[in-house]
């Protein structure tokens, strides 16, 4: 059963066994499991339910409907964009389709520096089910466009590693709209697969509901409260309300936080809201002597990893670009300058290929949040330190040096005052590149790391097995786990996460 | 559609406030001359005439006509555009635009060493203040610029009458409407 909010003409008030809060990579798996299982399973979820044919291609329309804050949730200092999903089917529904499981190094990382205790095994299990339901393949090489080959091309002529990615599609016809949810269905988000069998196998599917606070009982279970929400301004028409033994939160790594700090859990958790990973990635802009028209094809298919430096000891590091394309007005908006200028660089928009550039982080941001009609709002607090700085320089300098060797006419970045660079002898400029607020843009596509998973409840939130510490019954199964940046794309570490975490509560019986 | 939430959270910054108190000296009159404002539409949702006057003044600034190619952000109505989607927002965000829109009028000419109203310079003195904005060494200036330059461009580059010029063919599917 999927329920839409706008439907419900009454207050609601249900009892379950399990309530699973977001229906995204996490949500969607841990729902699935627990259905088949035989557990009464209720999955809520904040965003609206959109199908192929509510996927209009229009920015202007699908980014305020399929993700969190329109798609402009930015850092408190406007620095950076934190994209996340926010509909049935959460960032599954709008991300690249990249298939990218966390590199091994980064496991080790988290043995070693986090105490976690992770079986290979296990992890390879879950990883493999969960390909195997996404049904990930290869990109093949037909399906590589002319904006991705460029990057190939510019990557292999320098002698550098690249590739192309495995991706959830099949029958992509190459429309280049799959970051504003795919009109035919051939991006396999969890919308097509985990979450219409699990309600196959029993699970009920509340969309446009909000929760915002959760009690817990004296005698187990909770109660959670919160709004069947108006779809697009998401101010609150009624109120619902949920008492369930178990409660899996999986509304991402800002708004798993937000409940958990609004029901009252930060007292005694101090690493909640905090240990954020942004990973921001910055664009770069080629201006190409031939058409290019990035906005056709798979939008990221390819990427130069010359530069990924994953280690024990530090985790996902280095830096990697990958083509990418998006919307004509989020790129005008991206590119440098304004006036007749500006209009100059956007009549070459058939000629532009378009990058960015990945530097994984440490995890040092915080949240703070604050409760209005609308929701949750999210104040992210990120500083980027002096070496990731100088990483990112060196990687806009790496992303030229392969646009110039595929034969750009110059390379532009996030950038409102940087001079685009006119050629190789120009490429140690990138190295000087200036960082301000208000005229310097990044974007964050995997934001982290907000209840990061540990054995010590004073400086992780969850345990091992996903549960908060200290609060039998209440687990969190999204991106906000990780104690660093799992990968250069989270949608497969997170559901392989949630994978695990589904059969670990199930072996215990619950 | 709706505006840019970049722009919303400049328009919603305290501070702004205080820029646009301050520019605006004692005794001057609020908004753009009498003959600017007599060309508001007289259905405007959100602002009032002096304020959709100057920001109507302000997109011909960010997206004038001509050029690499001829449409500009007069041609497509912007300025009344996005009076509309801020029929949907707070009184706090329309309050906050009004607040970045008298900055630009009164204070972003001096910021550039001019002592003028911004609606009475010529174009490229606008551009010049513009330019001005973007690279202050006031962070809160250049947050001006950047809110103001976000709600413009995602706006005017939203509009399928301006894609033919740029090579874009648009989706590939029927168009409807969906509530987001």
């Amino acid at each position: 059963m999927i329920v839409e909010g706008g439907e419900l003409r009454a207050p609601v008030a249900l009892r379950t066994h399990t309530l699973v809060v977001g229906s995204g990579a996490g949500g969607a798996v841990v729902a699935h499991g627990l259905a088949m299982a035989g557990v009464e399973t209720v999955v809520v979820e904040e965003g609206g339910y959109f199908r192929a044919s509510d996927m209009t291609q229009r920015d202007d329309q699908m980014l305020p409907a399929l993700y969190r804050e329109r798609g402009q949730q930015q850092s408190s200092d406007g620095m950076i964009t934190v994209l996340q999903g926010s509909c049935f089917g959460g960032s599954t529904l709008i991300n690249t389709a990249d298939c990218e499981p966390t590199p091994e190094p980064v496991y080790e990382h988290w043995r070693r520096r986090y105490g976690l205790d992770l079986d290979a095994r296990e992890l390879a299990d879950a990883q493999a089910r969960v390909f195997e339901m996404l049904g990930v393949r290869p990109i093949d090489a037909s399906q590589v466009n002319r904006n991705n080959a460029v990057v190939l091309e510019g990557a292999r002529k320098l002698g550098w590693k690249a590739g192309t990615f495995q991706n959830n599609r099949s029958n992509c016809i190459g429309s280049g709209y799959c970051l504003i949810g795919c009109a035919y269905d051939a991006k396999k988000g969890v919308n097509l697969n985990y979450l219409p069998r699990a309600v196959e196998a029993g699970a009920a599917i509340y969309t446009d509901v909000r929760i915002e606070r959760l009690v817990a009982g004296e005698g187990g279970g909770f109660r959670a409260t919160g709004s069947v929400v108006a779809r697009g301004p998401r101010t609150a028409r009624l109120p619902f309300e949920v008492q369930a033994e178990r409660v899996v939160l999986a509304a991402g790594a800002v708004h798993s936080a937000a409940i958990l700090d609004a029901s009252g859990f930060a007292r005694e958790r101090p690493a909640l809201a905090r240990n954020v990973s942004l990973q921001p990635q910055m664009s770069v802009a080629a201006w190409m002597p031939e058409e290019v028209v990035a906005w056709r094809g798979i939008p990221q298919s390819a990427f130069c990893s010359e530069f990924d430096d994953h280690t024990p000891e530090r985790g996902l590091g280095g830096f990697r670009f990958e083509a990418i394309s998006g919307g004509l007005s989020q790129v005008a908006a991206g590119l440098r300058g304004f006036g007749r200028v500006h209009k100059e660089t956007m009549v070459h928009a058939r000629e532009t290929a378009l990058a960015l550039l990945l530097v994984p982080d440490e995890p040092s941001g915080t949240m703070r949040f604050t409760r209005g009609e609308r929701g949750f709002a999210a104040r992210i607090e990120y500083r980027m330190t002096d070496e990731w700085v100088a990483r990112l320089r060196r990687g806009l300098r790496a992303a030229a040096q392969a646009f110039f060797a595929a034969g750009a006419r110059s390379v532009r970045f996030g950038s409102e005052v940087f001079e685009p660079l006119g050629g190789e002898g120009d490429l140690d400029r990138a190295l000087a590149f200036p960082i301000r607020t208000g005229v310097t843009h990044f974007v964050s596509a995997h934001v982290q790391g907000s209840c990061r998973m540990g054995p010590d409840p004073n400086t992780s939130v969850v345990d091992l097995d996903h549960q908060v510490h200290g609060v039998p019954g209440l687990y969190v199964v999204d991106a906000s786990i990780f104690p660093s940046s799992a990968s250069t794309h989270t949608m497969i570490p997170v559901m392989t996460f949630a994978d695990r975490a589904v059969r670990r509560m199930l072996a215990r019986g619950v | 559609m709706a505006i840019p939430e970049s722009s919303r959270r400049v328009f919603l910054r305290r501070s702004l406030y205080a820029a646009g108190a301050l520019a605006l000296a004692p005794g001057l009159a609020v908004g753009c001359a009498k003959g600017d404002v007599a060309r508001a539409p007289a259905d405007l949702r959100a602002l009032d005439p002096a304020a959709w006057a100057l920001l109507d003044v302000v997109a011909d600034t960010f997206i004038p006509r001509g050029g690499a190619f001829e449409l500009g952000a007069r041609d497509v109505d912007l300025a009344r555009r996005i009076d509309a989607y801020l029929a949907d927002e707070s009184v706090a965000v329309r309050r906050g635009l009004s607040a970045a829109l008298l900055f630009v009028e009164w204070g972003s000419p001096l910021v550039c060493g001019r002592v003028a109203r911004f609606s009475r310079l010529g174009p490229d003195e606008r551009a010049a203040s513009i330019d001005a904005l973007c690279h202050s060494r006031i962070g809160l200036l250049r947050d001006v610029y950047a809110g103001l330059k976000q709600l413009c461009f995602f706006t005017f580059y939203a509009i399928d009458a301006v894609w033919p010029a740029l090579g874009y063919d648009g989706p590939w599917i029927g168009r409807k409407q969906v509530s987001g």
